[in-house]
């Protein structure tokens, strides 16, 4: 090869190269006057993590607190809390409590700093053609949940304690992942049934594809429990204060929006995570989430959610009630200048 | 250079190191003790930087902190179970990708056409990241082992059966025309002839076949959650317990270093 080709070939390499390094397709410059926050969203589908995320984004909620906020999507659960441990991020939603408090004890740094969402919205489903009517046919069956210590794993306990009650075996719970990976499972026989929570997967709840076995009254215990939170790290919550309020005034403001406006806010949720549900679909959310359900405080049910992580040996011990109020710290969910 | 330069340059070999089989023993004790040394020198650099935190170590154990907990799991049962039933779906899959890999690399080789039309085939198959076809064995086996020894398997085959082609193309002529005029059957040309000459070639194909079954069975473990250590490391990890994945890592080590062991030992079988 000539020369003159050749160091003609290495500089346009060397050119692509940098120009590859130079850009990050994910990440936007902030606007001026504002702070940027890498926020850590397990799926932009969502109703309850997703939707507040990209209508707070969408209507400006952020940016009236001076933030410039990048999403960055997780498979939820304990990745959400390693993502924020290795710094991709300074907040996480949308996280079971007993990962944040696990992590914790680890010796991470972690502060629950605000409800995500409160009472069990896990609804277990099987083949719609299948012969699976009710959630007594899933004695002895498989059935997936999440990852261990998650909502889904709980729900799954309480499923096993009706199960028990009317003196038949337990469902044998199968770890496999979010709701795409639980359709996969259900279609292929991996397993009898799997979980989601609205509107995952109601298209094909809505087209008969998929039979519902649970519904929002299954779990009458969990009413009152936070099952999800929102999180952040503690060094961040040290060096920017102001961020974590300004945080969560947004996503305040966000979920006001969401159940005042419900056709802008699917719009805006629709367009911005760039969902192909239709809006029908995306608006059964309001069918099994209000703004009680989606509150920022109180954190209820924290010492429920621990007991249920030491039963299913995912915590090696209960913890105190000073202990517990150790891990989390709601004065930046309070109305402004309250503290912090 | 002249060809006395180059005799001088050139050292005779010693008769034990000339003879086949097993290297002389101070040779061996001196290369466990340069590894030992190598390995223990890193654990120990580990070690420090986790102490002194410089090693994060909400995500790195402490070495002897692994170790410990290695060892107590396998008292206990806790990775002793599961550490078994690793070994049993590495064994499989080594089985599995063992004989079939050397039965279709022998026939690869034996019908030249198929050869030429396949090895390309096999080769690219080969440099693809098969990993990713995990969800398929779980459709077709469930969420059993046998998903798990199935994946394993197909990854590990393509390494057997190219290095086994390979080997067996690479028997000198000669020993070919030996084994015809002394008249041996397929079975002893086989067992006293191709397999000795091929042995290393094969051992070879063998050793990264392994390799590849442990990678399979590992990570189809982790994802899927099924099984042994790649259950128990998946498990830990979501719960944040960095000692219990490293005690889990230090026992697939283990498991690693004793079937390489074991490889080692059928080949030097084989060559004798």
């Amino acid at each position: 090869m000539p020369r003159s080709r050749l160091l003609a070939g290495l500089g346009c390499a060397a050119l692509v190269l940098s120009a590859a390094a130079c850009s990050n397709p994910t990440a936007t410059q902030p606007a001026a006057g504002t702070t940027p926050l890498n926020v850590i969203v397990p799926l932009s589908g969502n109703f309850t993590s997703g939707l507040p995320v990209y209508v707070a984004l969408k209507e400006g909620f952020f940016k009236k607190e001076h933030l410039s906020v990048t999403v960055v999507n997780t498979t939820g659960g304990a990745t959400n809390v390693a993502a924020v441990l290795a710094g991709k991020g300074a907040v996480g939603v949308d996280t079971g409590p007993v990962s944040v408090i696990a992590a914790d004890q680890h010796g991470a740094n972690l502060k629950i700093i605000g409800a995500d969402t409160t009472g069990m919205d896990i609804l277990f489903f099987t083949k719609g053609t299948g012969p699976i009517k009710s959630i007594y046919g899933l004695a002895g069956k498989k059935v997936g949940f999440s990852a261990p210590g998650s909502s889904s794993e709980v729900a799954l306990t309480q499923i096993n304690s009706d199960l028990k009650a009317k003196g038949m075996p337990p469902a044998i719970g199968e770890p496999i992942g979010g709701p795409p990976m639980q359709l996969t499972a259900v279609m292929t026989n991996q397993v009898s049934a799997g979980f989601t929570a609205a509107p995952n997967l109601f298209s094909q709840v809505q087209s008969g594809s998929l039979r519902l076995l649970t519904s929002l009254s299954s779990y009458p215990g969990y009413s009152d429990v936070a099952v999800r939170v929102i999180f952040a790290s503690g060094s961040y919550i040290s060096s920017h204060p102001t961020q974590v309020r300004e945080f969560l005034t947004a996503w305040s403001q966000a979920w006001a929006f969401v159940f005042a406006h419900h056709d802008q806010a699917m719009a805006d949720w629709q367009k911005g995570a760039k969902l192909t549900e239709p809006v029908s679909v995306l608006a059964t959310g309001y069918n099994y989430y209000t703004p009680t359900t989606q509150r920022l405080t109180p954190i209820d049910g924290l010492s429920r959610d621990v007991s249920d992580a030491v039963s299913l040996g995912v915590l090696k011990a209960p913890l105190t009630s000073g202990q517990l109020a150790g891990y989390v710290d709601t004065t930046f969910a309070g109305p402004r200048g309250s503290s912090g | 250079m002249t060809r006395a330069g180059l005799a001088g340059r050139v050292r005779p070999p010693s008769p034990a190191a000339a003879a086949p089989g097993r290297p002389p023993l101070r040779r061996t004790a001196r290369l466990a003790a340069a590894r030992v040394t190598v390995t223990v020198a890193l654990l120990a650099v580990v070690q420090a930087g986790v102490q002194t935190r410089v090693i994060n170590p909400l995500f790195v154990a402490r070495p002897t902190t692994a170790l410990a907990g290695a060892a107590r799991g396998l008292a206990n049962g806790s990775l002793g179970g599961p550490m078994l039933v690793t070994l049993y779906e590495v064994a499989a899959s080594l089985v599995i990708s063992g004989a079939a890999g050397l039965g279709l690399g022998y026939l690869l080789w034996r019908f030249n056409a198929l050869g030429r039309a396949y090895e390309p085939w096999v080769a690219g198959l080969f440099a693809a990241p098969l990993i990713l076809l995990y969800p398929i064995p779980l459709v077709i086996f469930g969420r059993t082992t046998t998903a798990v020894i199935a994946q394993a398997s197909v990854m590990a085959v393509l390494p057997v059966i190219l290095y086994t082609r390979q080997g067996l193309a690479g028997i000198e002529p000669q020993l070919l025309k030996v084994a015809a005029v002394y008249r041996l059957s397929r079975w002893q040309g086989l067992r006293h002839v191709f397999a000795p000459a091929a042995a290393p070639t094969l051992a070879t194909g063998l050793r990264l076949g392994l390799t590849y079954v442990l990678v399979g069975v590992i990570s189809m473990e982790y994802l899927a959650s099924i099984g042994g250590l790649g259950k128990t490391i998946n498990f830990a990890y979501l719960q944040f317990d960095m000692a219990q994945v490293y005690s889990a890592v230090v026992l697939v080590f283990v498991l690693a270093g004793m079937l390489l062991a074991l490889v080692g030992r059928l080949q030097w079988m084989v060559r004798r």
